[in-house]
């Protein structure tokens, strides 16, 4: 092991570390959004939507990213639309995330009892209204772990972006391998960063995980 | 004078079994009249209320509240929920939001009320129910007596013209249903139209002015609460009230044999 190698690629680490992070940043804001919107399509069983949302959850979990990272990638351009890496590997988290969002928070609607709807609707509320004010907020405290697990998830799924050419922690290490020869020192410091970016969330994770039942629940 | 909230030849099905719960349902409620409405399970009592504001949708006949029929295909039921309040059995507070939080988001999200002025109401609604002190308690810190008071004073925030109570006191120990109907005697006192669905018979004796009995979905009989209990007319409210009566059960000679 060289520890000169690894103390000068730790800028390089970095750097990788911190796109890593952005592309799983915007992905999970993008996957909950999605997720949100497509638990309330099925949860409210709006005709058509709800079709469309259903092809796209079994779509969506029974691909790998890889494989859709591929599509979007090298096969849109066919059809003429050409994203940035960026784009397709975000699209991609998304698109992935989404469904994985979409069944945290429908576990979460389905165990609010439907009369917490009645009740507020009986107070001159409107369902949308009601959803965000009185549905969501419990839905979000049951789904939490399910939630936090998925935050997880999405950030070791993008160890695979480096297939659309993005410079990320995977493939800073592949390069140093494949030009250098330092396996010990690439793959030390791979696993290094990832535990340096994923265990703070982790911990932050069953904090606000603690923090949300507690305030709804007190359990 | 007119009827408050008048009902003419409801109907309701239910379409997924083809249950008719409501057959042709006539009631008229006048302002300040408190109607207590008793029968069997299954009598279509509480779906009746949940017909009055919308929770079910009827098939037949109209409802209407002041000069407004507020039946009809074009009704606005948020309008019309907020001036008819409905109280549940299971109380249905918020649980992620403190007492004062469940008193406040109506005012706040439907009548976009003045935060300060709705707060110091209900502050002075919960000191009227002896709940000043639980203004930040969760749903979860509180008796069902205590939460069945948060829940009446939550519907009465949005200021209704009428109360509907939905067998409010079945869901409690014995020794909170006293709490709660205190409360309800007071606002009967204050003049509140009241529909309450309910199976405390002495209760109901108490503070109805008048007693409709259900069965089968149809209104078998409609009488004064002292009427009614002592001598009812249908021999079907007769029968329901027996089952209210208890005797002690023959006990056969220990020694007989």
């Amino acid at each position: 092991m060289d520890w000169s190698v690894i103390s000068s690629s730790i800028p390089v680490y970095g750097e990788a570390a911190l796109l890593t992070l952005r592309i799983g940043v915007i992905g999970i804001i993008a996957s909950a959004l999605v997720g949100l919107l497509c638990a309330a399509v099925q949860s409210f069983r709006i005709p058509v939507l709800r079709q469309i949302v259903a092809v796209y959850i079994e779509l969506s979990r029974n691909t790998p990213l890889l494989v859709q990272l591929f599509f979007l990638y090298f096969g849109l351009p066919k059809v003429g639309v050409v994203w940035p890496s960026e784009v397709c590997a975000i699209v991609g988290l998304t698109f992935l995330g989404g469904s994985y969002m979409a069944e945290a928070f429908r576990s979460g609607l389905d165990s609010v009892h439907p009369i917490q709807l009645q009740s507020a609707l009986a107070l001159g509320m409107s369902t949308p209204t009601a959803f965000r004010h009185v549905l969501a907020p419990q839905a979000f405290a049951i789904a939490a772990p399910a939630l936090t697990a998925n935050v997880i998830f999405l950030i070791k799924e993008t160890s695979v972006v480096s297939v659309v050419a993005l410079p990320d922690l995977v493939y800073v290490a592949k390069e140093q391998i494949g030009t250098d020869y330092d396996t010990s020192e690439a793959l030390l410091l791979l696993v290094a960063f990832y535990l340096l970016l994923l265990l703070p969330i982790s911990l932050g994770a069953n904090w606000l995980e603690r923090k949300v039942r507690s305030n709804a629940f007190g359990s | 004078m007119n009827a408050l909230l008048s009902l003419t030849d409801v109907r309701k099905q239910y379409p997924n079994n083809g249950v008719t719960a409501l057959d042709g349902v006539c009631l008229d409620v006048k302002a300040s009249e408190v109607v207590a409405i008793i029968g069997p399970s299954g009598c279509g009592k509480s779906t009746l209320l949940r017909c009055i504001n919308g929770l079910e949708e009827i098939q037949g006949g109209t409802i209407r509240l002041g000069d407004d029929i507020v039946s009809d295909c074009g009704t606005n039921w948020r309008r019309v929920r907020q001036r008819v309040g409905m109280v549940f059995q299971n109380y249905e507070l918020f649980p992620h939001l403190d007492v004062m939080g469940n008193l406040l988001l109506g005012p706040k999200v439907v009548q976009r009320a003045d935060r300060a002025e709705a707060t110091k109401r209900a502050q002075q609604l919960l000191d009227r129910v002896g709940l000043g002190d639980r203004a930040h308690s969760l749903p979860r810190q509180l008796s069902g007596g205590q939460k069945q008071r948060v829940a009446i004073v939550r519907t009465l925030m949005m200021r209704p013209e009428v109360l509907l109570l939905d067998e409010i006191t079945a869901s409690l120990d014995p020794e909170m249903v006293r709490e709660v109907l205190d409360v309800v005697a007071e606002l009967a006192a204050d003049g509140m139209t009241m529909l309450l669905v309910t199976h405390e018979m002495a209760f109901a004796r108490a503070i109805a002015d008048r007693v409709v009995f259900m069965d089968a979905g149809r209104i078998v009989e409609v009488g004064e609460p002292e009427q009614f209990f002592t001598s009812p007319a249908s021999e079907r409210a007769q029968r329901f009230l027996n089952t209210f009566v208890f005797e002690a059960p023959h006990k056969p000679d220990a020694d007989e044999e």
